[in-house]
């Protein structure tokens, strides 16, 4: 890796470390193995969102071209969430993107992420459907949101009505991930989900 | 990097070590100041894209501060934007921040080799010379101006040992170094008094000439120099060899017991001697008894070339010498007495004679075969020159001649008996004087022929006249019974054309003796002419063959470079990036006809990119064989489309498997239509299906689409097809870009 962009991760690492206001935001960066190119970020569920809560993992890859170029970070904890692909993780945001300044850093790149948590962009989607439920049906993407924070990103809220549903699925005989997705997609609508399992 | 290592030899540049450290500069010029700033430096004078203290400050015109490097950086390796507002910006909008500068050099750093040792705390500007531009700072703060670098002067600064051994040590233990421990420091040897490396001081111990040593053979102790000397000369008990060993006594003994073994075995050493000195004596008589024979063969051809025609046409006048003595003596005791009785009166005739002959003789000297007798003549004219002179006398005093003939005196003397012992030498040198004498005498012949005409100038008599007309007979007559070989001899050695027209300018043919040497030397010339030739073209011949294997070399990289290219062609055809691909397929027709005889007819397009840093994939078409399946009207044929992913570069920042939608279309090419009939199919990617996951061959195998895209003839009946060309659609939707 490039020396420039070794240097300026140690540099940050020491500054995500010891900042206090890191700490309180619930932020946290790790190497994964001895280089600086893979690293493990962690952010908490912003308060007063439906993602309160959560830790959710992130996968942080460094490019050689750092900080010239973007980081590039995907969720590993599944999430439902319109600018997040609920699939695959990846993110839709500007900053990842073509608004990256070189003057960002893990730390801001990780609060960005809390920022757009709690303020969804469902306009620039990165996952149609849930942009589409954030949309339509915003207490049932709410709902959904916090239901899956709970289930992936160990939040603290059961949502009874909705873990009975998946039970009801799975006891169809589907698989718990399929059933939540294929719910949390048609809206928590068992038959609907059922036939749109099927029909897969 | 860390600026306690780097910083401190290049601290020491200026300390005149000869120390080379631009590197050193040129990697810690990059970036900010990483030193630690004691107190900590406000951030406002951190640069936000190396995080450390800013070097060479600059700010944009939008408000920010960077490092120099750092911004140019950034608007060259991204895009011309402000790293921290993304406002729009150009070199032109950045200017140097000389206020941040001085603040920045005045503050306070602990000296980077504090790890090291050394406490010291001190302003940025005071740590080098020059690198901080302190001249600026000095200028602005008359406090600094007798401050010295501190680097230059700090005790644990690391710097190179100035002997070049590779060492790095700090400044306080350097002078120990050099004094005590580096292996390049000079230190005299005790023996010989040399100055050499320490390090080399044990390899020299084992060579110096003047380390004392012992005899491996007798207990005397010496310097090495004199080792050598010793064991050749003087050891009393070193082996050595009889010096009869090459003579045949095979005897070694130590050299104490040498003058012994010569006393005691002298019989024996004379008997090897002996046998020695015989065995040389019988090389030499095979080595004369081989000159011989070649004197023998020159001879032979010399009396060949004198025919004994010219011996009677010199009938008692004068027979030729050179074959025999007595041959030679005889007829000149006549010569003689006819001188003395008849000079006087052939001389008026002899003049004009002479005159005419003068050119032969002189033209005949060089020949082997007239050497011998113009030797004689000359010396013969000479005498009855003086005999001419002493006419008078002669008759009284008839004993001058001998003398005469002998030496050349002017006293004559018992003509009759001196003169055959003369002549006698005369015949004996020709005979048996090797050609390397010939050569001599040829030269002393020459001259007599000078002293010959000098002869004729002052008057010659008939002897001379004679002569001359031997002289004239002789030639003419060798010129006509040799001529035929001369002609031969000259074919065969066409090499010396010279050599020829000098023959026929000169008229008087040169006989074997002399075109031998000649010849040699000709052909020599020939033979070095032509080694010239093949040298040069030699030389040639190794100019072309590096030439050619230049050009090789050439060809060789130049075809690189054409499997580059294609390479890089064919990379360049795939950079569609915006997940729309247009694909032509050439030559349908040809392909269906393949597939009606039952060939399996595959067609892979170049690989595109869903998007700039998306999916790499192709597309495949297929015309299925009309006997796949069986169970279709014979002949149906199909057109099967499909999508292969492939092993793109950017798969590893790309989610797996594939998602998305895949949109394939046939395209309608009439163009007249408003409203082309498009043929099109979209699949949605199922993540499950091995064609979407990550292929792990350059293209994965599984495709996914659809088996039976359009019946060929349908394709046919349509405008599909324009120039027996199909057009294929293909755009690819997919979340992860």
């Amino acid at each position: 890796m490039a020396n420039i962009a070794e240097q300026r991760i140690k540099r940050e690492f020491k500054e995500v470390v010891r900042s206090d206001e890191v700490a309180a935001c619930n932020i946290k960066v790790e190497l994964v193995n001895d280089t600086v190119t893979e690293l493990r970020g962690e952010i908490g569920g912003p308060p007063d969102t439906a993602y309160e809560g959560g830790k959710f993992k992130l996968e942080i890859n460094i490019p050689e071209t750092y900080p010239f170029n973007p980081p590039q970070v995907k969720f590993v904890t599944k999430i439902w969430h319109p600018n997040i692909s609920s699939v695959t993780g990846a993110i839709c945001l500007d900053i990842l993107k073509d608004q990256w300044a070189a003057a960002m850093t893990l730390r801001t790149v990780l609060l960005s992420l809390q920022a757009l948590l709690a303020a969804a962009e469902p306009d620039d989607p990165q996952d149609a459907v849930v942009a589409q439920q954030y949309k339509d049906n915003n207490d049932i993407f709410q709902r959904t949101a916090r239901h899956w924070t709970t289930a992936y990103a160990q939040g603290p809220t059961k949502d009874k009505e909705l873990e009975d549903k998946i039970g009801n699925m799975k006891s169809m005989g589907f698989d718990e991930h399929k059933a939540r997705v294929a719910l949390s997609t048609k809206d928590w609508d068992v038959t609907k989900a059922a036939e749109y399992l099927i029909g897969q | 990097m860390s600026s306690g290592s780097l910083g401190a030899p290049s601290g020491d540049s200026n300390s005149g070590q000869g120390y080379s450290v631009a590197s050193f500069s040129q990697l810690q010029s990059i970036e900010g100041y990483e030193y630690e700033f004691d107190p900590p430096v406000d951030s406002r004078y951190e640069c936000p894209v190396c995080l450390l203290v800013l070097r060479e400050p600059s700010q944009t015109k939008c408000g920010h501060r960077f490092c120099r490097e750092c911004i140019l950086r950034t608007l060259k390796n991204s895009s011309s934007r402000c790293p921290i507002d993304n406002e729009p910006l150009t070199e032109a909008d950045i200017y140097p921040d000389n206020y941040a500068k001085r603040e920045i050099l005045n503050c306070t750093i602990k000296c980077p080799n504090r790890e090291a040792g050394c406490e010291k705390v001190f302003p940025l500007c005071e740590l080098k010379v020059g690198q901080f531009a302190t001249v600026f700072v000095v200028k602005s703060f008359t406090l600094v101006k007798n401050a010295v670098a501190h680097l230059q002067d700090c005790q644990f600064t690391l710097i190179p040992c100035p002997n070049k051994c590779g060492s790095i040590l700090p400044r306080r233990d350097i002078n120990k170094h050099v004094e005590k421990h580096c292996g390049l420091r000079i230190v005299m040897c005790t023996c010989c008094g040399a100055n050499i490396h320490a390090q080399l001081a044990q390899e020299h111990i084992i060579v110096c000439p003047k380390v004392p040593v012992k005899c491996e053979h007798c207990p005397q102790e010496m310097t090495r120099d004199m080792l050598n000397h010793h064991l050749q000369t003087a050891c009393e008990n070193v082996t050595v060899l009889c010096p009869f060993y090459p003579l045949g006594c095979g005897s070694s003994l130590k050299r104490r017991n040498e003058n012994k073994h010569l006393m005691e075995d002298g019989p024996n050493h004379l008997r090897q001697l002996c046998g020695a000195v015989t065995h040389i004596l019988a090389q030499m008589n095979v080595h004369k008894q081989y000159l011989e024979q070649i004197v023998e063969n020159s001879d032979l051809s010399r009396r060949e070339s004198l025919p004994s025609r010219q011996q009677q046409d010199s009938g008692a006048c004068l027979t030729h010498t050179t074959s025999t003595v007595s041959g030679l003596s005889s007829p000149l005791n006549q010569v003689v007495n006819n001188d003395n009785n008849n000079s006087r009166r052939i001389e008026p005739q002899s003049q004009p004679a002479i005159r005419g002959q003068h050119p032969v003789s002189h033209f005949g000297l060089p020949h082997n075969d007239n050497m011998a007798p113009s030797k004689s003549i000359s010396q013969l004219s000479k005498s009855s020159q003086n005999h001419q002179r002493k006419t008078g006398q002669n008759t009284r005093h008839p004993s001058s001649l001998p003398s005469c003939a002998a030496n050349t005196t002017k006293q004559v003397r018992k003509p009759e008996a001196s003169s055959l012992p003369f002549l006698d030498n005369v015949g004996h040198g020709n005979v048996e004087e090797p050609p390397v004498k010939g050569s001599n005498l040829s030269t002393q012949s020459h001259q007599l022929a000078v002293d010959n005409s000098v002869a004729e100038a002052t008057g010659v008599d008939i002897l001379a006249a004679t002569v001359a007309g031997l002289n004239l007979q002789s030639s003419s007559s060798s010129a006509k019974s040799k001529d035929a070989a001369l002609q031969e001899e000259t074919k065969a050695q066409e090499l010396s054309p010279s050599y020829q027209s000098a023959t026929r300018t000169q008229g008087s043919p040169p006989d074997a003796v002399t075109t031998i040497p000649l010849v040699f030397t000709m052909m020599e010339q020939v033979t070095a002419t032509f080694n010239q030739k093949l040298e040069a073209q030699d030389k040639e011949i190794a100019e072309l063959k590096s030439t050619v294997s230049n050009l090789k070399k050439q060809n060789v990289e130049l075809s690189q470079n054409v499997v580059e290219l294609q390479a890089l062609v064919a990379n360049g055809l795939s950079k569609s990036y915006n997940g729309k691909f247009y694909w032509t397929i050439q030559g349908f027709r040809g392909h269906k006809q393949r597939a009606l005889k039952g060939e399996l007819v595959t067609l892979h397009s170049h690989p595109f990119y869903t998007s700039m840093w998306g999916y790499k994939m192709c597309l495949r078409a297929n015309i299925t064989s009309p006997q796949i399946k069986p169970d279709r009207a014979p002949g149906q044929q199909f057109l099967s489309l499909f999508v292969h992913v492939m092993q793109g570069d950017n798969d590893p920042i790309l989610p797996w498997p594939f998602t998305g939608k895949i949109m394939l279309a046939l395209l309608d090419q009439n163009k007249n239509e408003t409203r082309p009939n498009h043929v099109q199919e979209t699949l949605e990617a199922k993540p499950n299906l091995a064609a979407f996951q990550r292929p792990v061959q350059p293209r994965n195998q599984k495709g996914f689409g659809f088996l039976e895209f359009m019946p060929v003839t349908t394709i046919e009946a349509g405008t599909y097809l324009a120039n027996d060309c199909l057009l294929v659609y293909a755009q690819v939707l997919s979340p992860a870009g």
